[in-house]
């Protein structure tokens, strides 16, 4: 199968973690197999936010967890550290977790609702760390960092609201001091005006705990304000991928123009497009491009040929900004 | 409230309010709401979750939970909904009024076909023969752009996606040509591709039908983009009602602003900090007195704390914009208040500068 | 979240979500229903019974040597010196009563432990780790769940010999699969739950998140159903010492008197009749408190999730 491309990673010494021509598919019987990721890769620098963005189906989700083995991908590689971990034995792999840590989408249920707080932000270190004061001191300076008054901590997380629920599930991530935390869609499920608080206060929890982020969501705003750079995904490919503010202001993927045009309320692009139709079966994806069923600009080399991802700006600047696409929009 | 609009308003409420009876003690969910839709207009009411606005929505065709009372009047086209006789309830939501809802996977029955579903109204309401009310079946399916009706019709609704559910559900809805047409959050739950694609299908049909719609959303920007009208719910009450273009231009209430403040523009950089609304929503249980909102408030002074401010227009602006504020944002009251605070570094309820425009400085 | 209005508008009339307050804890129902605390009583009141009237027997008030033979009262009806009437020879049939408990509670109780124990651990451990464990149990739960359950235990019961170890064991074979599928099936629900897959995420080792996650939550559904299983497997005993499969004479059965009393029904219908009563009110008991148990932990899941 013709991969999506690997031109956009990074050679560089501060490079974290490396995934490459990662592939994820879920057999569900009589033979048939959900492809729901199909030959991705990124790369993650110290101190990067990027963001994974893209629809119902596009495989953001599976990627970001697959990325930490849960469950191991079908194929591909996922570099740490100098080594490959999708071929670590599963206590290899245990021993690596706290390096990756995950916030997830629904702040009530990611918490064991018999727990107190402060037992489930210790939890992490319950495992792995002795029982020594200075450990526990930890435990109290990441609840006021979060924001959660330590005088609580022996509540339960019923008595807490959405929003300082997922406080105390960024705490529990911390608390091992991880290289890169995963964040699945963590604000989706809060009001508008926690969700401001949540992305600040993960920008502050950034950079005072210098961890890298993965953030997944379908809010395109939401990514743009948080994310250093940016990959579109749909139908289990990478579509583009560019910082953000590049990305925002010169989407050339005829699926990022539809799915900044689709933002409401804001003019993002300057035409006004729509795409119409269904998505593709997961069962049986199409041959050549995946958006070419629903792509305005569809010629015949698209429903053949798979288009890899290519650099689009000038070479030698910045982390560079690719488009997987044989005719991308480049006004 | 004075309204200029014609009198052939379909929607008329006044002084509209919802209680619940909970064990915990008696729940105003809407205070005493007010508010018109003209023909072929479209209002949106904007609220986080706990304004109110999914149980003011439901009031329009009537739904109550069991233990709520409503008090109030609600007319739609002209008729008091609380004096129609029975006969006269029976065909009449649904018919002169509809509502769509969030999930098109709930409110569409998993083991009855489409074609029943959407023909199962039509038959209850008007009268007409089974194939007259197949054949405008495949005629709603196709207003709703869904490809192959006929096939459809036969089909279940789990073998569609859900943005075609929610089509089927919109072409239900308007089985029985409704002249209001209630959007409870309707493109929530759907991908934001097939939210345009719903909204605009949803624009078109009003045009087409001449339909008035209320559009219940969270989002500012579906409202902005789809609405004639906003109005911003908090707790219960209309706290702004304006134009789309008189809101985003000229807001008054620290609300609105404080909402527009705390969501990311993708206008603007990255990393461009946001300024979060400090606090919490009230204990509708337990209201405070004065101004729901001055606990949260950038603007709030005492007598904020102390009595209720009432909707009220400019003074000599557009009558058609009002909000209940003492201090609104952009008027020489609302600035005196905020230096003050400013200067003092706290407001009137105790919430320090610092939390409340900390990002912003 | 305090979306309580929203809730409240779509769930009508039930108790709000949970409130943010020091109170703590949900609102739930916390009056238990009047049939639930009489159940309660009924059976703390036999298990003191039974297990006083093995202690000590004749000494207690009202209850005689079960065996004695009284000639005076044979086939007799309830009196006041025998509140259940007297057997074909005169004998007590309270204390037969009493005495036979013993049996059924004992078989009961045991049947339902090993139950647990072995069909617990087998529902936990398919439910959570899945794969080949899993199809492997659901294997033998299906087959062993095929065969017929009476005849199994009349098989084993008649080629082994009618010693309690054999019954308790027969009996445990039927209620070993039956509560590794209720236990399965709550196991994988739990088991896909966030905060499990948060503590994976963590390091904590696949046992232990057995244990310490997912074995609390699958614990109410598990003995909810465990006190059902106790009222089957007491029916399914006497059925099985009606017709003379169980423990040998001279132990006494409650299935053992029905027998006795069903031969000459018209003469002592109170033979079959007392113990049937106390069967039924005993299974009911369990029934409703098992029932009850359910309801208490689907409440607190609501009012917590």
């Amino acid at each position: 199968m013709a991969g999506s491309g690997t031109a956009h990673l990074r050679e560089r010494d501060d490079v974290l973690v490396r995934v490459e021509h990662m592939v994820v598919e879920f057999p569900i019987g009589r033979g048939q197999k959900v492809h729901a990721v199909s030959d991705v890769s990124f790369d993650l620098v110290e101190g990067e936010t990027l963001g994974i963005v893209g629809e119902s189906g596009c495989g953001k989700s599976t990627t970001a967890k697959a990325t930490i083995q849960l469950p191991r991908p079908t194929d591909g590689s996922v570099w740490f550290k100098g080594q490959d971990i999708t071929k670590f034995s599963a206590e290899q792999l245990r021993r690596v977790r706290p390096e990756f840590q995950m916030i997830f989408q629904d702040p009530i249920s990611s918490l064991n609702p018999r727990r107190t707080v402060r037992e489930i932000i210790a939890e992490g270190l319950k495992v792995w760390g002795d029982n020594e004061t200075w450990q526990l001191d930890r435990i109290e300076e990441l609840m006021e960092a979060v924001g959660i008054d330590p005088r609580y901590g022996d509540r339960k997380p019923h008595q807490f609201s959405g929003g300082q629920c997922q406080r105390i599930s960024i705490a529990r991530a911390l608390v091992l001091d991880p290289k890169v935390i995963i964040c699945d869609e963590p604000v989706s499920a809060l009001d508008v005006s926690v969700q401001a608080q949540i992305l600040n206060l993960l920008e502050d929890m950034k950079a005072r705990y210098r961890v890298s982020l993965m953030f997944i969501s379908h809010d395109l705003s939401v990514v743009k304000n948080i994310s250093d750079r940016v990959m579109v995904m749909y139908m289990g490919k990478t579509c583009e991928i560019a910082e953000s503010d590049e990305l925002f202001s010169r989407p050339t993927h005829h699926y990022t123009r539809a799915l900044m045009a689709a933002i409401p309320g804001v003019q993002t692009v300057s035409a006004d497009i729509s795409i119409e139709g269904e998505l593709p079966s997961a069962l049986n994806p199409p041959a050549g491009c995946r958006f070419a069923s629903r792509c305005p600009a569809a010629t015949a080399t698209c429903r053949t040929e798979e288009p890899e991802l290519r650099r689009i700006d000038t070479e030698g600047e910045g982390n560079g900004h690719f488009v997987a696409c044989h005719f991308p929009a480049l006004d | 409230m004075t309204d200029d609009r014609s009198s052939t308003n379909m929607l008329e409420v006044d002084d509209l309010a919802v209680e619940f009876d909970t064990p915990a003690g008696k729940l105003r969910a809407v205070d005493r709401v007010s508010l018109r839709v003209a023909e072929r207009e479209t209002l949106a009411i904007v609220g986080e979750s706990g304004s109110g606005k999914s149980v003011l929505s439901r009031t329009f065709i009537d739904l109550l939970a069991g233990n709520g009372t409503r008090t109030g009047t609600i007319k739609i086209g002209g008729r008091d909904i609380d004096q129609l006789s029975k006969p006269e309830r029976k065909h009449f939501f649904g018919v002169e009024v509809a509502m769509i809802f969030q999930d098109p996977m709930t409110s569409l029955n998993p083991v009855k076909r489409i074609g029943a579903q959407l023909t199962e109204a039509m038959r209850y309401h008007l009268d007409v023969s089974r194939a007259e009310s197949d054949e405008r079946a495949i005629s709603l399916l196709e207003q709703v752009h869904i490809p192959s009706p006929k096939q459809r019709m036969k089909q279940y609704p789990h073998e569609l996606s859900g943005g075609m559910r929610q089509r089927v559900v919109i072409a239900m809805a308007l089985a029985c040509e409704p002249r209001l047409l209630i959007a409870d959050e309707p493109t929530t739950a759907l991908d934001v591709t097939v939210q345009k694609t719903i909204l605009d299908l949803l624009d078109e049909l009003r045009r087409e039908r001449k339909m008035s719609m209320v559009l219940i959303t969270h989002d500012l920007g579906v409202a902005r983009g789809r609405a004639d009208r906003i109005g911003v719910m908090y707790a219960g009450r209309i706290q702004e009602m304006a134009t789309a273009d008189q809101l985003f231009a000229d807001m008054r209430h620290p609300y609105t602003r404080a909402l527009l403040e705390s969501i990311p523009d993708p206008s603007k950089p990255s990393h461009t900090r946001l300024q979060p609304i400090p606090g919490r929503p009230p204990n509708l249980l337990d209201s405070p007195a004065g101004c729901p909102f001055a606990a949260r408030c950038r603007n709030a002074q005492a007598d904020c704390l102390s009595s209720e401010p009432a909707l009220s227009d400019d003074e000599g602006g557009a009558p058609s914009h009002v909000y209940a504020c003492f201090h609104p944002v952009g008027t020489p009251a609302g600035e005196a208040a905020l230096a003050a605070n400013r200067a003092a570094g706290e407001t009137a309820a105790g919430l320090p500068m610092a939390e409340v425009e900390g990002e912003l400085v | 979240m305090t979306n309580v209005a929203d809730q409240i508008a779509a769930r009508s009339g039930e108790a709000p979500a949970a409130q943010e307050d020091a109170a703590g804890g949900p609102k739930s129902q916390r009056k238990s229903p009047l049939i639930f605390k009489l159940s309660v009583i009924w059976l703390v009141f036999l298990v003191v019974v039974t297990v006083l009237g093995k202690i000590f027997g004749e000494s207690l008030p009202l209850l005689v040597d079960p065996n004695e033979r009284n000639a005076d009262k044979i086939a007799a009806g309830p009196s006041w010196s025998n509140l259940m009437g007297n057997a074909t020879f005169g004998q007590d049939i309270l204390s037969q009563v009493v005495e036979g408990a013993w049996i059924s509670l004992f078989v009961g109780l045991s049947v339902t432990l090993v139950g647990i124990l072995v069909g617990g651990a087998m529902g936990l451990i398919a439910g959570y780790y899945r794969g080949k464990i899993d199809a492997m149990v659901r294997l033998v739960i299906n087959v062993t769940l095929s065969i017929p359950a009476l005849l199994l235990v009349i098989f084993i019961v008649t080629i082994r010999g009618q010693e309690l170890f054999w019954v308790i064991a027969a009996l445990s074979l039927l209620a070993i699969p039956a509560i590794a599928r209720i236990v399965r099936a709550s196991a994988l629900q739990v088991a896909d739950r966030e905060y499990v897959k948060a503590a994976e995420v963590l390091g904590v080792k696949k046992s232990v998140i057995l244990f310490r996650e997912v074995l609390p939550n699958v614990l109410p559904s598990m003995l909810s159903f465990a006190f059902l299983t106790t009222g089957i497997v007491i029916v399914v005993e006497g059925t099985l010492s009606f017709l003379g499969l169980s423990v040998k004479p001279p132990t006494i059965t409650w299935g053992k008197i029905i027998a006795e009393g069903q031969i000459k029904i018209d003469e002592t219908p109170h033979m079959v009749i007392m113990p049937s009563l106390v069967i039924f009110l005993t299974v009911l008991s369990l029934n409703f408190v098992g029932d009850q148990l359910l309801k208490r932990y689907d409440i607190k899941e609501a009012g917590i999730g």
